[in-house]
C-alpha cells in the first residue's frame, strides 16, 4: 500500500486506485514502448535524415524522393503485392479446404491432421533448406520427376520468371496448415445439431457449406486474414536460403530490401523510409480489414 | 392403415468397452420398438435419460440409421430416405437456430433450401409470425432473443414447412419452470390447430401427461407400457410404469407373494395415535397442535371406514412442499409414502392411521414386475381378499 493509502480524503481513494491501476500496467506498458512505440518514432525520425557513411546527418526528406525514382523499390513493391494477393488467398482456401476434410469422419484423420500441420512446426529456414533441394535445377525433385516425363526439367529459383512463384508455392505449403488448424478448431465448434436442423429442412451440401459453415467461420476467417497478410510480409527467411532476392530483385521482397539497404548497403535512413512505407501499408490493410469486414462478421 | 408406423426398430452399437461377461458385442439402445401413430395425434415418447427416446426420435428423422425394423410415413416406407425427403420437421432440445441469421431467415430457411417461390415464402412467414407471435423480432438475430423466443423461433421453423409430421426432442428442457408451463399449453394449442402429428420427446412425466393424447413409455430401450396417460397412471403394466408416472412415485411394498402398489395421494389419514411416544420428548406443543388439527379423512366418520385397508404406521419424516406436505411412514421396514395437503410437522415415531381403498392397490409379480390380473377383480370381493392379506402381512 501506498501512504496515500493510509491518508482518508475527498479525492485520495479515487487516485490510489488511478496510482495501482498505472502500476499494474507499467511492466507490459515498458515493454511496449521500449520495443515497440518507440523504435517506431525512432524509424519515422530516422527516415528524415540523409546518410553518409553510416550516420545520419541532415534533415530532409531526400529518403523519401528517392523512394520514387528507385526502380528496385517499385519491383520490390511489385513482388510484395503480387507475393501476398497470391500467397494470402490461396493458402486460406488451402486450408479450409483441408479443415473440411479433415473435420469430416474419416479413419485415419489424426494422422492427416499431423501431416498438414508439420510444414508449421518447421521453421522457415528448415523449410527453405528442404525445398532447396525440390528446386534445384540438377538433383532436385522437381526436375528429377519432370526428367522421367523426358523434359529438361527449370532453372525453377534461377529464371526471374519462375522464382517469385516458386517461393509462393513453398509459402503456401507452410501457411496452409497453420491456418488449418484454425479453421478445424472453428469448425468443431459448429454444433452439430445445425447440420441437423438443416439437412431435416432439406438444404444440400453445398447450402451447408455457403449458408451455414462459411458465415460461422468468419472470425475465424478474419483472424486468419489478419494473420496470413502479416506474415506475407514479414516471412522472408526462405530468401535468405533460397534467392537472396534474385536473380536481378525479381523475388525481392519489401522487408529483405530493407534488411539489404540497412545491413547490406548501411544506408540506415533509406531503410528506414522503407519501413516507413511497409509500416503505412500494414496499418491501412489492418484499418480496411476490420473496418470493411468486421461489420460483416458474425461474432458468438 | 395408421399414419406412421413403426415396425421393429432396433438401434444397435457395437460396445466400445469389452465386458468380459457380455455375451454380446452389441449394446441395443433401441430394441424392438413397434408402435402406430394416427393422424393429428400428440404422442409423448417418455422414458428416464438413456431409455432410447432420443435415438428412436432421430432415427424417425432420419439422422440415426436403424440397425433393423422399418419406419412408414402414410404407407411409403422412409426408412432409409434422407432426412430432407421426409417430410417432416424437427424441434431441437438446444432449438438449433442458426447464430449468424436472423428470426426471418431461420424461419424461411428451409422454404428457401426448397426453392418455394417468394411470395409463398413471405405468405407463410407472415402466417407463422402471427401464431407464435414474434412479429416484432423478426429481424432480430437469435443471440438477441430471450429464451422463450427462441424456442419460439424453432417451433415456427418447424411450422412453416407445413410437414404434416412433427418431431420434438425435449423442446422445453432449456426453460424455467414458469415459461415451460406456458410453451407446454402453446404447443399443445399449436398442435391442435394446425391438426399436427406430434412425436414428443421428454423425461419429464408431467409434460407428457398433460400434453399427450398418449404415452410410450421407454426404458432401457424396450417399451415398457403404451396408452392414454389416465391408463398409465390407474393401470400401470409394470413396476417400473408405477414409479415412473405420479409425483411422488407410487409407493411399491414387496410383500410375500407380490409387490403391491399403492399411490401416495390416494392413501388417507384416519387417525393419530402417538402411544409409544412420550410426548414430551418428541412432540413439541406446537407440533401437537398441529398433530391433533390433521385433516382425518371424512370418510373415517362413516360406516365406508369398514371398506379401507387399514394400517397403523410409524412415521420416518415429513417433507414439507408448500402445497402438501410428504410423510413418509414405516411399513415393516419399507417406506411408505404419503401426501397430505396442508403444512404438518409430525416427529418421528408418531403413529398414524392410515388406509386406502381396495380399487386403488395395484398387484405386480415380484419375479418380473408384470401387472398381475387381480386387481380387475370386481371390488368387493377383493377388499375383504387383500384386507386379509396384508393385515396377516402387517
Amino acid at each position: 500500500m501506498t501512504s496515500a493509502a493510509l491518508k482518508p480524503g475527498l479525492f485520495r481513494p479515487n487516485l490510489v486506485r488511478q496510482a495501482q491501476a498505472w502500476l499494474l500496467l507499467l511492466p507490459a506498458l515498458i515493454f511496449l514502448l521500449a520495443f515497440t512505440h518507440l523504435p517506431t518514432v525512432s524509424t519515422v525520425w530516422n527516415s528524415f535524415f540523409s546518410t553518409s557513411a553510416g550516420t545520419p546527418v541532415d534533415f530532409s526528406t531526400e529518403n523519401y524522393q528517392f523512394l520514387l525514382e528507385d526502380e528496385v523499390f517499385c519491383q520490390v513493391l511489385d513482388n510484395s503485392f503480387w507475393y501476398a494477393v497470391v500467397t494470402v488467398p490461396a493458402s486460406m482456401a488451402l486450408a479450409l479446404a483441408m479443415a473440411l476434410w479433415v473435420n469430416s469422419k474419416l479413419s485415419g484423420k489424426a494422422a492427416l491432421r499431423l501431416a498438414y500441420f508439420t510444414p508449421t512446426i518447421l521453421p522457415m529456414i528448415s523449410v527453405a533448406n528442404i525445398w532447396l533441394f525440390f528446386y534445384s535445377p540438377e538433383i532436385g525433385l522437381f526436375n528429377q520427376i519432370l526428367e522421367w516425363f523426358g523434359s529438361d526439367g527449370y532453372n525453377w529459383l534461377g529464371d526471374p520468371d519462375l522464382s517469385l512463384p516458386s517461393l509462393m508455392v513453398m509459402t503456401i505449403w507452410k501457411e496452409a496448415g497453420f491456418f488449418m488448424i484454425f479453421y478445424l478448431a472453428a469448425l468443431q465448434a459448429i454444433s452439430p445439431e445445425l447440420y441437423q436442423a438443416a439437412e431435416i429442412e432439406g438444404a444440400s451440401r453445398f447450402r451447408m457449406l455457403r449458408r451455414i459453415t462459411l458465415p460461422l467461420l468468419m472470425p475465424t476467417t478474419l483472424f486468419v486474414l489478419v494473420n496470413a497478410i502479416l506474415n506475407a510480409f514479414k516471412l522472408v527467411d526462405h530468401l535468405f536460403i533460397l534467392t537472396k532476392g534474385g536473380p536481378n530483385n525479381a523475388s525481392n521482397l519489401l522487408l529483405y530490401y530493407i534488411y539489404e539497404n540497412a545491413f547490406s548497403f548501411f544506408d540506415t535512413a533509406y531503410a528506414a523510409a522503407l519501413t516507413v512505407v511497409l509500416l503505412m501499408i500494414l496499418v491501412v490493410l489492418a484499418l480496411l480489414q476490420f473496418g470493411v469486414l468486421e461489420r460483416r462478421v458474425h461474432y458468438r | 392403415m395408421s399414419f406412421l408406423s413403426v415396425r421393429q426398430l432396433t438401434k444397435a452399437w457395437r460396445d466400445t468397452r469389452t465386458s468380459a461377461h457380455s455375451d454380446s458385442p452389441f449394446v441395443k439402445a433401441v430394441d424392438d420398438i413397434s408402435f402406430d401413430v394416427a393422424e393429428g395425434e400428440f404422442i409423448a415418447l417418455l422414458g428416464p435419460s438413456g431409455c432410447g427416446k432420443s435415438t428412436t426420435l432421430k432415427m424417425l428423422a432420419g439422422l440415426e440409421t436403424p440397425t433393423a425394423g422399418q419406419i412408414l410415413l402414410n404407407g411409403r416406407d422412409i426408412t432409409h430416405l434422407p432426412p430432407g425427403k421426409r417430410r417432416l420437421s424437427m424441434v431441437f432440445q438446444s432449438y438449433a437456430l442458426f447464430p449468424h441469421l436472423s428470426v426471418k431467415d431461420n424461419i424461411l430457411f428451409g422454404l428457401q433450401a426448397r426453392k418455394v417461390a417468394r411470395q409463398e415464402q413471405h405468405k407463410r412467414l407472415m402466417e407463422v409470425l402471427e401464431l407464435v407471435d414474434l412479429q416484432e423480432q423478426v429481424h432480430k438475430k437469435p443471440g438477441q432473443l430471450s429464451g422463450g423466443q427462441c424456442q419460439r423461433v424453432a417451433l415456427a421453423r418447424a411450422i412453416v414447412s407445413q410437414a404434416p409430421l412433427c418431431l420434438m426432442d425435449e423442446p422445453l428442457s432449456n426453460l424455467d419452470a414458469r415459461l415451460r408451463n406456458e410453451m407446454r399449453c402453446e404447443i399443445r394449442a399449436l398442435q391442435k390447430k394446425l391438426g399436427l402429428t406430434v412425436i414428443y420427446v421428454t423425461h419429464d412425466q408431467i409434460e407428457a401427461m398433460s400434453m399427450a393424447d398418449r404415452i410410450v413409455l421407454l426404458n432401457q430401450g424396450r417399451i415398457e407400457q403404451m396408452g392414454a396417460p389416465h391408463q398409465l397412471y390407474t393401470q400401470p403394466e409394470t413396476t417400473f410404469a408405477a414409479s415412473f408416472i405420479g409425483h411422488p412415485p407410487m409407493n411399491l411394498l414387496t410383500l410375500q407373494q407380490d409387490v403391491l402398489g399403492i399411490r401416495p395421494e390416494q392413501i388417507r389419514v384416519l387417525g393419530t395415535t402417538d402411544n409409544g411416544v412420550p410426548p414430551e420428548d418428541c412432540l413439541s406443543s406446537a407440533d401437537q397442535a398441529i398433530a391433533t388439527s390433521l385433516p382425518v379423512d371424512q370418510v373415517a366418520e362413516t360406516s365406508l371406514t369398514s371398506d379401507l385397508i387399514q394400517h397403523t404406521l410409524p412415521v420416518i419424516n415429513c417433507d414439507y412442499h408448500g402445497a402438501d406436505t410428504q410423510i413418509c411412514l414405516d411399513f415393516n421396514g419399507q417406506v411408505l409414502k404419503l401426501s397430505l395437503a396442508g403444512h404438518h410437522v409430525l416427529s418421528p415415531g408418531h403413529r398414524l392411521t392410515v388406509g386406502w381403498k381396495a380399487e386403488h392397490e395395484h398387484r405386480f409379480s415380484s419375479k418380473t414386475g408384470q401387472r398381475l390380473a387381480t386387481s380387475s377383480v370386481p371390488r368387493h370381493s377383493l377388499s375383504k381378499e387383500t384386507k386379509k392379506d396384508t393385515s396377516h402381512v402387517a
